[in-house]
């Protein structure tokens, strides 16, 4: 009966040293029995040979008996370079038994016989499996990892080979990731995963975040934000150094097994998990100098600055005390900033400075083959590159993981997160430019006083000194984050798993907004103006919000997978439970003596204020996978989400959201002749739906508010209650169809990777508020429905080369990226100011597309001013505006609403990122250059219109246009607040800049020690590195900083930071 | 061991989906509309919401984002001759008002949202789910509820012609055609009726409607209609009986601020004040600190001297050194005195207008000594929009259109000349009507300057294309008038959203 299978009605016992186990007759792959029936069998249990006594049709069980042999193993494992690698795992394969190799590169390990299969791994190294004998022969070479097909990417509740995968998926690896430094790592993932888009918009400490945007923007209704899953559960970007890979999901076929929160795309986030081996203790700290990218260029010469002004008072017909008597402007003149009574004050100098940021990380990873542990801390200290800002930021992850028995997996992955953050009370920037270089902060007496203007007549409207705003008080928040993700892993056998994963999400969030009045001083006169307070966001006193949320998650998944000769069948079916509750609770006092007492109790009774809320929603999933391949050829997948959301009234509360997708690898086709520079062919397409539930907890629901408050006696408040809106029970999800079609290449042996994707994202039934008219009473909070759609068609593509040249190791990765916007169903137009400036939401064309006058030039005579159809006066020197329709659909003379366009630009035509790696001996470097293009920025207000509100204006206004200086790009200075200027009303095609720009994010220059050094040092590594980040740009935009363009158009947001860093990473 | 495993599965499975009741969830600090109105405490909160849209004067959008009433009559004023709002409000007095604008869009939409709060109750009231209620009771509520509405019409249809007439809930689909400014009217005045007939008639004591409210303003209304009979007729029948429950203040100052403001017997009908309830740009420091808003010259040289004479630099009355000096006293109720604001040592040097003031015509009425406001508002005041000394002036208006200009016309002016702290002389006897009728509208702006009167009264009166063109900014820039002005346009927020909304004369749709 040699070769045959055991019958089915026997079941073996098993003993494996002290291991007793049932094993399944269905586990028992390729056995095959030898000798008489009633005598001894040889099993093959896995790659395990053994023997069994006893009668196979006896219904009892057989004995085992483990027969295995020895045979020792002496290896030494080297890199290509001919280096000795230390920390690499060896494991017998199918066996339990491992060793590591030494800081020289060797190990021992005692194995069953000379043909066992040894598996070696090691991070940062392409795994290998070699036979015991090979050893022998001489050192084992392991090829350095690269991105290629045999990889393994981490997908919705599952991984998947590269190889097999059917979706748009891109993805890195934390390694990559952290060449970079940036306290906030979700700016790493910009331009480095084609079809992601992150935009940092500010480099304020604590809110230096990136907006993520997945293949466009997919809804005007609700949120476009990407669905970040951290090991399995919805939650926030990790610090750098916990993050081992980093995927997104971009098309419906890998994303629509997240359903209804898939619509944005999806990133799929792994932490680091510790190996079995020796522990290892690494120290990472960093130091960086963080400085402004850009600060306007204000005019900060007095003089200048006056005589400027009294230009722009004559321009803007203001009253004529509205001007600097010439004998100060000689004082100021004469002077030269030498007299400290007349100074040139550079407000921009005293507000922005340098700043030390600090970041300290320890890990400590090891384990044993029971235990595998994940130890990180870490600590952040940034200080802001502008006064009254500051970030303080410690974190731990604990991720732990046991092998409880051979099928049974358990851990636990911890993370907590404090964080402190200060920022000033009021609007610092604005404070910063609205200042006049003729005064100081404080009084030349020395006296320490604040000032406020030196010529109360004109300088009065200046907003406010900034040093009031610091000394009155700050804005202090603390964050404080908990999150304990427990999750089981039972093997049943090697094709059938289960996996229960929950989740519990803790946040709390303290805010104190404090504010005392200032005393402010006139600078000529010393007399006192006023004592007032000066933080316009919060008023005077003290508010304290406490928000708390707790978020617990459970799912659980049945994995299955299967080969069937040529087929490989997987499956996966799971369910999810989500439940969410936020609560808020603010209080209020308005008098406090001194900034020494920030406490509620130590404020005054009257005007005392308190409030707060909760809300809270569900979601029960349902989902399931399929996939079948046929040889590596064929690939099929299936997947189909069922989401329920509390959101939804019953009956519209489940969503259903499946996808299709296949592969097809040619190369694979006999009939495709072998082509020697060509490895890899794959031809990917897919067609799914999504859903989108990002709107507010309660859409449907009818319901009074508190609406008012009123008195009838001036003494008791009554609060009153009023419906709050029409509502719809009738709205449903958002859906997202996306269809897909993709093409990966594999080159050169793989060393060349290129993948493309085309797409079209089409969205429907957004859930927007419905175009209530006005006379029903509710137009501003009109019911939802499911009204819009929007279409976002585009492109990927990316390309990577890794290649070594003797000891030189280099790789270039590049990535290109484009969309389109349509809005395809709106209703009424929409014409609007904000929030990208003068815009309009139009069917046809992209959303939020600029709406504006055309700018045609600058009236260089009266005469040309006066037969403009202007209706705002100009004057010679003023923007002019071209006459493009009227109400016959032709210039008539006037420039009104027929003369307004869209104007392309809002979003990005395109953009790109190019990354450059090389390493030679123990040197490494990498570049990462980064770029969008096409996009315009409408720029305006303080900083960039002249004196707007008190503002100084940038030196290029001393070049404006006056009748001697006919300038055709740059008008007559005015004075923005007193003149009916252009801008008001006509905004123009004059403010929207070219926010192109290509910048070198990244450069990173490390040098490892030599082995032998650090291992005389008792260190298992070291590597020393310089990184800077944003270190040049090429751009036309004549604002702050290109990259934070859109929406903020205008000077005063928090700019972003040039960093200029050294660190080590230090192994023990 | 594999039996246990399916257990596990199973229970967990169970688990995630027993709980039927896990999706429900609904708003935890609100309340749902189907069990509302059950019960008087409910009623009353209900009430509360729609007597706080008074205090919000319409809009509440374009200045701030709490402007209260009171800011937003004075700023009304600045349309027409008395005052100037310093970023060119509307473009209503540069020629540039436009559909686009959205002051007149939040002005529209707001007036709106109050209507639709006061239909949803008044319907809710009229339901029989509020049988429960006395029929006495609940006729008052709805009386209350439709003075209000009758209110904001009245605002509407003076500012637009022709509006929407909206006067029960409406579902997401709603979309209505204007109806004749007649037959608003003719709404407006039903609501007043039926308030007059429901409304105890009170003095205004406890800040709800009482029935002389409903008669004054149904005097207004008759009076902008031009039924000089019916004016005459609410006088001779109320306000002149014994059932009248008002009388004059002998302060004008007390009208307007300070401890004695509440339950001031001339007071018809005001929103008051919310305690502790402080706005970021409410009047006092929109008049004050911020300076945004000014009188203008005008106002300031119709003032006449206290021999009743008027303004002139040749009458012996004119003092060079201090030109309020021998003026009619409200002049120095109504503006600060330059001179008194900017001389350090004066309790308001420095605080307003960071002490920049020369020349600039700042505006008192409102603004009370010890609450000068710095950042945050510290107004206290109650809006008046009804009182008695409106209601003399509205009689007088009328009488001698209607009988031309005697004594009972003199007399009903003198109550507000009169005023123990006024103490002008009465108007002299004698004159032909169309002076009385001048010399009375000149009264008019006097008495009620900044309470959001003289606007509509120029706009009834056809007079603003003869006065708005004589006015010139502090900024230097001339008036201009456009008659299509005398209806604003509606918004193009609404006309967008209704196709059967059409626009006044003279403006586009966008």
């Amino acid at each position: 009966m040699e070769g045959e299978t055991l019958p089915r009605n026997i079941q073996l016992f098993i003993m494996m040293k002290k291991n007793y186990n049932w094993l399944q007759p269905g586990t028992l792959t390729q056995r095959r029995w030898a000798g008489p029936k009633q005598a001894i069998f040889f099993l093959l249990y896995g790659s395990l040979p053994a023997i069994a006594f006893g009668n196979p049709v006896a219904d009892k069980p057989l004995f085992y008996a483990d027969v295995r042999m020895t045979f020792p193993v002496k290896g030494s494992v080297r890199n290509a370079q001919g280096d000795p690698i230390p920390g690499v795992t060896i494991v017998e394969k199918g066996t339990k038994n491992f060793t590591q190799t030494n800081a020289d590169g060797l190990f021992t390990l005692t194995v069953k016989d000379e043909a066992s299969i040894i598996v070696l791994t090691s991070i940062g190294f392409a795994s290998r499996e070699v036979p015991a004998a090979a050893f022998a022969r001489g050192p084992v070479v392991l090829a350095a990892a690269e991105k290629r097909i045999d990889e393994v990417v981490v997908v919705g509740y599952a991984k998947q080979k590269k190889a097999n995968l059917t979706g748009a998926i891109a993805s890195v690896s934390g390694e990559a990731l952290e060449k970079r430094v940036s306290p906030n790592s979700a700016t790493l993932l910009q331009g480095v995963l084609p079809g992601l888009q992150a935009v940092q918009s500010s480099g304020q400490p604590g809110a230096d975040g990136a907006q993520l945007l997945i293949r466009g923007m997919g809804s005007y209704g609700s949120s476009n934000d990407p669905l970040i899953i951290v090991d399995g559960i919805p939650g926030s970007m990790p610090t750098a150094d916990n993050i081992a890979s980093v995927t997104i999901l971009k098309d419906a076929a890998s994303a629509s097994i997240y359903g209804v929160r898939a619509a944005n795309g999806v990133i799929l986030i792994t932490t680091k998990q510790g190996r079995p081996g020796t522990a290892t203790l690494t120290y990472h700290v960093n130091m960086a100098n963080y400085q402004a990218t850009k600060t306007p260029d204000l005019i900060t010469n007095s003089a200048d600055f006056m005589e400027l002004w009294n230009r722009a008072a004559v321009h803007s017909n203001s009253e004529a005390t509205d001007r600097y008597q010439q004998s100060d402007i000689d004082k100021y003149r004469a002077s030269n900033g030498a007299d400290p009574r007349y100074p040139n004050t550079d407000w921009m100098s005293l507000i922005f400075r340098n700043a030390l940021v600090q970041s300290h990380a320890l890990t400590v990873s090891g384990g044993t083959d029971k235990v595998t542990y994940n130890l990180n801390f870490n600590y952040l200290s940034q200080p802001g590159v502008a006064a009254g800002y500051n970030f303080d930021r410690f974190t731990s992850r604990m991720n732990v993981e046991a092998k409880v028995t051979n099928a049974i997996k358990a851990g636990v992955n911890v993370s907590i997160g404090y964080s402190k953050t200060k920022s000033p009370a009021g609007d610092l920037l604005m404070a910063a430019f609205t200042q006049s270089p003729t005064y100081g902060p404080y009084l030349p007496d020395g006296s320490g006083r604040l000032t406020k203007y030196a010529f109360s007549a004109i300088e009065f409207k200046n907003n406010r000194n900034p040093f009031l705003i610091l000394n009155g008080g700050d804005v202090r928040t603390i964050g404080l984050n908990m999150q304990l993700n427990p999750y089981v892993q039972v093997k049943f056998t090697e094709w059938l798993t289960w996996d229960v994963n929950a989740s519990l999400s803790a946040g709390y969030g303290k805010t104190k907004a404090f504010n005392t009045p200032q005393s402010t001083y006139d600078w000529t006169t010393g007399n006192q103006i006023e004592k007032a307070v000066y933080a316009s966001y919060t008023g005077q006193g003290l508010r304290v919000t406490d928000n708390n949320s707790i978020n617990p998650i459970v799912y659980s998944t049945l994995n299955f997978h299967q080969n069937f000769g040529r087929h490989s069948i997987g499956a996966m079916a799971g369910t999810q439970v989500e439940y969410s509750k936020s609560e808020n609770l603010m209080g209020y006092r308005p008098d406090y003596i001194s900034n020494l007492t920030q406490e509620i109790d130590a404020g005054g009774l009257t005007g005392i204020q308190n409030g707060g809320t909760a809300t809270e929603y569900a979601l029960v999933s349902g989902f399931g996978r399929v996939n079948y391949g046929y040889a590596n050829k064929y690939l099929l997948e299936g997947n189909l989400r069922a989401d329920a959301s509390s959101r939804f009234a019953p009956g519209y509360q489940w969503g259903y959201f499946p996808s299709v997708s296949a592969g097809w690898r040619i190369l694979e086709e006999s009939f495709i002749p072998k082509i020697s520079w060509l490895s890899e062919t794959k031809l990917r397409v897919s067609y799914g739906k999504l859903g989108n539930q990002g709107t507010n907890n309660y859409p449907y629901q009818s319901v009074l508010a508190p609406t008012g408050l009123y008195s009838f006696d001036n003494a008791t408040i009554n609060t009153g209650l009023a419906r709050s809106g029409l509502v719809n029970r009738q709205i449903s999800w958002e859906e997202t169809k996306v269809f897909n079609l993709g093409l990966d290449l594999g080159l050169l042996e793989n060393r060349l990777m290129i993948t493309g994707d085309w797409f079209k994202k089409n969205t429907t039934g957004i859930l927007r508020r419905q175009q209530v008219t006005a006379e029903t009473g509710f137009s501003q909070s009109s019911p939802y429905i499911n009204g819009g759609e929007m279409t976002n068609t585009g492109f990927e593509i990316s390309v990577d080369y890794q290649n070594t040249i003797g000891k030189l190791k280099y790789g270039i990765n590049g990535n290109v990226q484009r969309y389109k916007n349509t809005v395809t169903k709106f209703g009424a137009e929409q014409i609007q100011a904000s929030p990208y400036g003068p815009s309009i939401i139009r069917e046809g064309i992209p959303y939020n597309s600029y709406y504006m006058y055309v700018w045609d030039g600058i009236f260089q005579t009266q005469a040309e001013a006066d037969a403009s159809g202007q209706s705002n006066s100009p004057k010679a020197g003023d923007l002019k505006i071209r006459d493009i329709s009227g109400p016959d659909n032709k210039p008539d003379g006037k420039i009104d609403g027929y003369d307004k366009k869209v104007v392309p630009g809002v979003f990005p035509s395109f953009s790109a990122g190019l990354t450059i790696t090389a390493a030679y001996r123990n040197f490494d470097f990498s570049a990462f250059f980064y770029g969008s293009y096409g996009q315009k920025a409408y720029v305006y207000g303080p900083g960039f219109e002249p004196f707007y509100q008190g503002s100084v204006p940038t030196k290029e206004w001393l070049n404006a246009w006056t009748p001697e200086n006919k300038s055709t790009t740059l008008p007559a200075v005015y004075n923005s607040q007193r003149y009916n200027s252009t801008w008001s009303t006509y905004p123009n095609t004059w403010f929207l800049q070219d926010a192109s720009f290509t910048r070198l994010k990244s450069l990173n220059i490390g040098y490892t020690l030599p082995e032998k050094l650090a291992g005389t040092i008792h260190l298992k590594s070291a590597r020393f590195y310089l990184a800077g980040e944003n270190l040049f740009t090429i751009t036309k935009y004549k604002g702050l900083d290109p990259e934070r363009a859109l929406g903020a158009g205008n000077y005063l947001t928090y700019p972003q930071n040039r960093i200029y860093s050294a660190g080590a990473i230090v192994k023990f | 061991m594999k039996g246990k495993y399916l257990l596990l599965s199973a229970i967990a499975a169970m688990s995630f989906i027993s709980c039927k009741k896990f999706l429900d969830k609904v708003p935890l600090d609100k309340i749902a509309t189907d069990v509302y109105y059950t019960n008087q405490t409910q009623i009353d909160m209900a009430l509360i919401s729609c007597y706080s849209r008074m205090m919000r004067g319409g809009w509440d959008g374009n200045i701030g984002a709490d402007m209260n009433v009171c800011s937003s009559n004075a700023i009304f004023d600045c349309f027409g001759d008395n005052g100037f709002i310093k970023w060119g409000f509307l473009g209503i007095t540069s020629g540039n008002l436009s559909p686009a604008n959205t002051a007149t869009q939040t002005i529209y939409e707001g007036s709106y949202s109050s209507i639709a709060i006061f239909n949803d109750f008044i319907y809710n009231l009229e339901s029989p789910k509020v049988d429960f209620l006395q029929q006495a009771a609940r006729q008052k509520y709805i009386a209350e509820v439709k003075f209000m509405r009758a209110y904001v019409y009245f605002t509407l249809t003076n500012l637009y012609g022709d509006v929407v007439l909206t006067l029960t809930p409406e579902g997401p689909d709603y979309r209505p055609a204007r109806a004749s400014k007649d037959k608003v009217m003719a709404a407006i005045l039903d609501d007043l009726d039926y308030a007059i007939a429901s409304l105890p008639n009170d003095p205004y004591m406890n800040g709800h409607v009482v029935k002389g409210a409903a008669y004054a303003l149904k005097m207004k209304v008759l009076l902008y209609k031009g039924d000089y009979a019916g004016v005459v007729s609410i006088w001779s029948t109320y306000f002149n009986t014994a059932n009248n429950k008002f009388s004059m203040s002998p302060k004008y100052y007390d009208l307007f601020r300070g401890p004695n403001q509440p339950k001031n017997p001339e007071i018809i009908f005001s929103a008051i004040y919310v305690p502790d309830q402080r706005y970021r740009n409410d009047i006092d420091i929109t008049l004050t600190n911020y300076a945004d808003l000014l009188a203008s010259d005008d106002l300031l040289h119709a003032y006449e001297f206290n021999d009743g004479t008027p303004f002139s630099t040749t009458n012996p009355k004119y003092d060079p050194s201090n030109e309020y000096n021998n003026r009619d006293p409200r002049l120095k109720y109504t503006l600060f005195n330059s001179l008194e604001i900017s001389q350090p040592g004066s309790p308001y040097y420095g605080k307003i207008a960071g002490g920049n003031v020369t020349g600039k015509l700042i505006v008192k009425k409102f603004v009370q000594d010890e609450l000068l406001p710095a950042q945050v508002s510290g107004s206290d005041q109650d809006a008046v929009l009804l009182r008695l000394g409106d209601v003399a002036l509205m009689y007088a208006e009328a009488e001698n259109a209607l009988n031309g200009p005697g004594n009972k016309v003199i007399d009903a002016v003198q109550m507000v000349r009169g005023r123990a702290d006024v103490n002008m002389p009465p108007l002299p006897v004698g004159l032909s009507k169309d002076a009385m009728r001048d010399r009375i509208r000149h009264e008019r702006r006097i008495e009620m300057a900044f309470e959001g009167q003289r606007y509509f009264d120029l706009m009834r009166w056809r007079l603003m294309g003869d006065i708005i063109p004589r006015i010139v900014d502090p900024n230097g820039v001339r008036r201009v008038w456009d008659n299509k002005n005398y209806l604003w346009p509606l918004p193009t927020s609404a006309l967008s959203k209704n196709p059967n909304l059409t626009q006044n004369a003279g403006y586009p749709r966008l």
